[in-house]
């Protein structure tokens, strides 16, 4: 499995205390992605260069001559890297640093349950990413921190293949699933992908009985139409385990991680809802008889 | 809603429960009202006093505070629900509040918590009887001096509670009525019982000492309890009381206060909650109260401490989490098993053992019947300096880590044996020869009177009166310990990049010319304070070796010498003699406080640092080891705040921690007031152990403060 980050001392990824793990690679490409370093399936380079003291040891070591110092300027050239790691290597600070590390699925388990004593009755895991139901290993990992005893979380944007979700999901306490539109054009346009294979994944889990959250991140402009909410309401109506809608902001600080990946920064302030926007969607779907978390 | 907001690190704000009288009594006492009076009136003239060479010193003190309780200034504040006041400013200096000549002539005594119990339930009359029928037949002409100290210190407290009857007798016939029966008499009811707690401690305080109050819910919670039931009080109505007391405690604080290593408190620590010897936890309404109480104002000047166990009520740590959510690290817990643990070895008796207090900070003691201080130790400092020789140039070879343990080790029992030895044959000598009497300082009758032992004996509580004598060394800078053995052992063995003497050389010269190496060291080699059980590996031995180098002076007698860890703020002036360090930092960089890992090296998260400061057999720590652990207010919103910071709790005592200070501080909140000290006169941080507003703080600690809490000044990023 390919983990981008193992987080600790997480509040805001389920109940109680929670340990992350974020998966490497998904499906789709959101144009507002909050973790473009979770994009990608494979391992990927990041500089940090707030980080960089500007030693140059990457300089020297880098065979592809992709890492630039001088007075003015600190880039790494991402179209000349070819992903050696040597400069994550040779950096003493962590500002080279690669993303994307090797694990099996019972190094994961273990690293999570170092932090099992504080997880109390609430907390417990929360598998992000990324699309984790996208990692390999993810079959034989779910079942095995099930067993340890562990409060399991998904957050997932059903973009995988429904015979592993199927697989998965008797060892799954909750998932919180994505939806990022429901105007099947839209979402295409947005996260490249049409919804149609999304929608029969949240149907399966729901006929599997499946305990689901829905989500929904507010994009100004993009995600906060008063029809979107609507059909979310119905969304919501058509399954059976689901607790209720859950409304997320957008922020733009994606955009440093792409600037880190050597890509264009992706963060756009105008994109951040107003609390306007957040009121209404609440309204919305209040006045359909939809639970809502804020 | 309120007039009055008293500021959390919180986004939601605290509750507002009391009254607006109260509220506004609370404010201008934390803003300095009191305090700033306070200094205005330092001490009383004792010149008056006549042949005044010809008085021995207990009798020139009890002489001196009989004065000082007639002509010291009386305070009574509109809306006080209990009456006395400390209002001589000597005493905020740690000073006896007499003086001849315009000079003050003694210090007074801090770094304990006594038995305020024996005032409650048996009152001054009581008190004086008990001590008047004890027998002397036996008493040596220094030990009835002492004797007759007590009853004079009784009489002098006498006339000072007569002035504040007379005083209330106009104005206030509530205070009035309950002086006319506490603290003469014993205490029936619950406000009498905390009227006559208030004054007792107010007393003390009155002639400079700063005694903490220890467990107060054990004192007050059965008068309360038996209030409640025969319906004479309400909750509300006792959350008043309480609060009333918790406010004047703030009458220390002054508006315009000198800055330094903070000033907010006086040692006067509080601790709740905990089991008996039963086994029992013995929660009640008042440990609820008091922490609702701090939960509403924010008070900071009775540290407190909550003593954790499998029995603590699900509702009271939920409870605990929301006063700590709020910030300043007002409150902090001990893991009670830990504790017990680490008593039992020493030997206490199991019915001491289930009353341990503190010294105000957290340091643990038998509460009331133990003198106590500690002795600060920089152990870096010995690894750098006594094995290293960094300073000197004088480098040794050493050919791998165990010889530089070994070396390392000897020289921690060299020192310890040296300090403990000096102590006993400077203090002691007298004890040596036969006496009973260790040392004398200065007379501390008023002390005396609330630690057992001292009026029975006949002697103070300097002299060796109490059960137990107690002076703690204290192993400072151990995570920076455990950090450069770690470098060391990476950089010389594991990854045989240079020899000890080389390293050694490069430390000499400040790592100048190493910077990239240097780098190397602080980011990219593995640290204590992240779950790293290899790094954390180094911690446990060097906490191990520390516990072994006292093992020959831990029970030693007359004076016991048991260790625990801490720094408190002393990282700050030991900047000055440490040189660089083998984890790359340069000399004068702020290294760790406490048993915290080094500022800028932990970088896993709360959970991994408790982790790691749970390596170590932390019951062979018997005076203490504090965590410090700092968490952003984001990170704790809502009701999964609360269960985060539960489950850190919880996680911390499943693993063996001993005391943990959980602080909550946001960057943007510290900066601000750095900028704008005047308006955040009452943001109170605990740094390392005890807690100070932050204004108070000067710059280098200031800063230190703003580190912990990720804040990278420019210089540095
Ligand atoms: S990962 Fe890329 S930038 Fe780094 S050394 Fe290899 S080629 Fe150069
Ligand atoms: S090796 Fe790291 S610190 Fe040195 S120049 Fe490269 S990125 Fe900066």
């Amino acid at each position: 499995m390919r983990v981008a980050d193992i987080q600790r001392f997480c509040t805001h990824d389920g109940p109680g205390l929670r340990t992350t793990v974020f998966f490497k690679g998904c499906p789709l490409r959101c144009v507002w992605c909050h973790n473009p370093e979770t994009q990608k399936f494979e391992s990927e380079m990041m500089l940090h260069t707030a980080l960089c003291a500007g030693c140059g040891a990457c300089v020297e070591i880098c065979p592809a001559g992709a890492q630039i110092l001088t007075q003015t300027d600190r880039y790494r050239k991402v179209e000349l890297c070819v992903g050696c790691g040597a400069c994550a290597g040779a950096c003493p600070t962590e500002a080279c640093r690669a993303v994307g590390r090797e694990m099996t699925p019972e190094q994961v388990a273990d690293a999570v349950c170092e932090d099992a004593v504080f997880y109390a009755t609430e907390g417990g895991v929360t598998l992000s990413g990324g699309e984790p139901l996208c990692t390999d290993g993810i079959e034989q990992l779910v079942p095995l921190l099930k067993k340890r005893g562990l409060h399991v979380l998904v957050e997932t944007a059903g973009a995988c293949e429904s015979a592993r979700l199927a697989r998965v999901a008797p060892y799954v306490d909750e998932f919180y699933f994505d939806i990022k539109h429901t105007d099947p054009q839209k979402h295409r346009e947005l996260t490249g992908a049409l919804p149609d294979a999304i929608l029969h994944n949240l149907a399966l889990l729901d006929s599997l009985g499946a305990r689901i959250r829905l989500r929904c991140l507010l994009v100004n402009g993009l995600t906060t139409e008063k029809e979107h909410f609507e059909r979310v309401a119905a969304l919501y109506h058509s399954l059976v385990h689901c607790t209720g809608v859950q409304l997320l902001r957008y922020h733009p600080m994606g955009g440093s991680k792409a600037a880190a990946l050597g890509l264009a920064d992706s963060g756009r302030r105008e994109w951040i809802p107003t609390e306007e926007q957040i009121r209404r969607a609440a309204q919305i779907l209040t006045e359909h008889k939809v639970p809502i978390f804020l | 809603m309120s007039e009055y907001i008293f500021p959390s690190a919180y986004k939601e704000g605290r509750p507002v429960r009391l009254c607006e009288a109260t509220r506004k009594f609370a404010m201008e006492s934390l803003q300095g009202k009191y305090g700033t009076e306070t200094a205005l009136y330092p001490f009383v003239h004792v010149d008056c006093i006549e042949s005044w060479d010809d008085l021995n010193d207990h009798q020139k003190y009890t002489a001196s505070l009989d004065v000082l309780v007639r002509e010291c200034p009386l305070r009574i504040c509109e809306g006080e629900r209990v009456c006395g006041a400390a209002t001589l400013g000597a005493g905020i200096r740690h000073q006896y509040p007499a003086a001849r000549g315009g000079r003050v002539f003694w210090p007074s005594v801090s770094h304990l918590t006594v038995d305020f119990g024996v005032l409650v339930r048996e009152g001054i009359l009581g008190m004086r009887e008990c001590i008047a029928n004890l027998p002397t037949e036996s008493f040596d002409e220094v030990a009835m001096t002492r004797h007759h100290a007590l009853l004079a210190t009784l009489d002098a407290m006498q006339v000072w509670h007569g002035r504040y009857i007379e005083a209330t007798k106009e104005r206030y016939p509530q205070l009035h009525e309950l002086l006319l029966r506490v603290p003469l008499y014993p205490a029936k009811s619950f406000t009498e019982a905390v009227q006559s707690l208030w004054f007792g401690f107010a007393f003390l305080r009155l002639g400079g000492n700063w005694p903490g109050i220890g467990c107060i819910d054990r004192l007050l919670g059965p008068y309360l309890k038996r209030d409640l039931a025969e319906g004479k009080i309400t909750m509300d109505e006792a959350r008043e009381v309480l609060a009333s007391m918790f406010i004047k405690g703030c009458e220390w604080i002054e508006t315009d206060t000198a800055r330094g290593s903070g000033d907010a408190q006086h040692y006067q620590n509080i601790v709740l909650g905990g089991t008996d010897e039963n086994g029992c936890d013995v929660t009640n309404e008042v440990s609820y109260l008091c922490l609702e109480i701090v939960e509403e104002l924010g008070i900071s000047d009775f540290p407190i401490s909550v003593r954790l166990n499998k029995q603590t009520p699900k509702e009271f740590l939920r409870l605990l989490a929301r006063v700590m959510r709020h910030g300043g690290g007002v409150v902090a817990v001990y893991n009670e098993d830990t504790v017990y643990s680490a008593l039992r070895a020493q030997g206490y008796p199991e019915a001491d053992i289930h009353d341990f207090a503190n010294d105000g900070c957290w340091e643990v003691q038998i509460p009331g019947k133990t003198y106590f201080s500690y002795m600060p130790m920089d152990f870096l400092h010995l690894l750098l300096q006594d094995v290293l020789h960094v300073a000197e140039g004088e480098f040794v070879d050493f050919s791998d880590m165990d010889a530089l343990k070994a070396a390392y080790a000897e020289r921690m029992k060299q020192h310890i044996e040296g300090t403990c030895e000096a102590v006993l044959s400077g203090t002691v000598p007298a004890w040596r020869e036969g006496s009973d009497v260790f040392r004398l300082a200065f007379p501390t009758p008023m002390i005396d009177l609330f630690e057992h032992g001292c009026a029975e004996s006949g002697r103070g509580y300097l002299e060796g009166g109490t059960p137990y004598v107690v002076i703690s060394p204290h192993m400072g800078g151990v995570g920076d310990v455990a950090n450069a053995l770690c470098a060391i052992d990476h950089l010389c063995f594991i990854e045989k990049r240079m020899s000890v003497p080389a390293l050694c050389e490069i430390l000499r010269n400040d790592w100048n010319g190493q910077e990239q190496l240097a780098l190397y060291a602080k980011h990219k080699l593995p640290h204590y304070g992240n779950g790293d059980a290899a790094a954390d590996a180094y911690y446990a031995w060097a906490v191990d070796a520390f516990a072994d180098a006292c093992a020959k002076y831990a029970k030693s007698y007359p004076i016991a010498f048991p260790p625990g860890i801490s720094t408190f703020g002393r990282q700050i002036e030991w900047m000055a003699h440490r040189t660089a360090v083998p984890h790359g930092y340069r000399r004068g960089e702020i290294l760790a406080g406490n048993t915290s890992p080094t500022p800028g090296t932990d970088t896993a998260g709360a959970t991994a640092t408790v982790r790691s400061y749970c390596a170590s057999d932390l019951s062979r720590m018997t005076t203490g080891a504090a965590l410090d652990i700092k968490l952003y207010p984001g990170t704790l919103e809502g009701e999964n705040g609360l269960c985060a910071l539960e489950g850190l709790m919880q996680g911390f005592c499943a693993l063996g921690g001993y005391f943990m200070q959980v602080d909550v501080l946001d960057v943007q909140t510290l900066l601000d007031a750095r900028e704008h000290p005047e308006q955040y006169k009452t943001l109170s941080v605990r740094v390392s152990g005890w807690n100070a507003r932050f204004v108070t703080l000067d710059d280098a600690w200031q800063r230190m403060v703003l580190e912990r809490a990720g804040y990278l000044p420019e210089e540095q990023a």
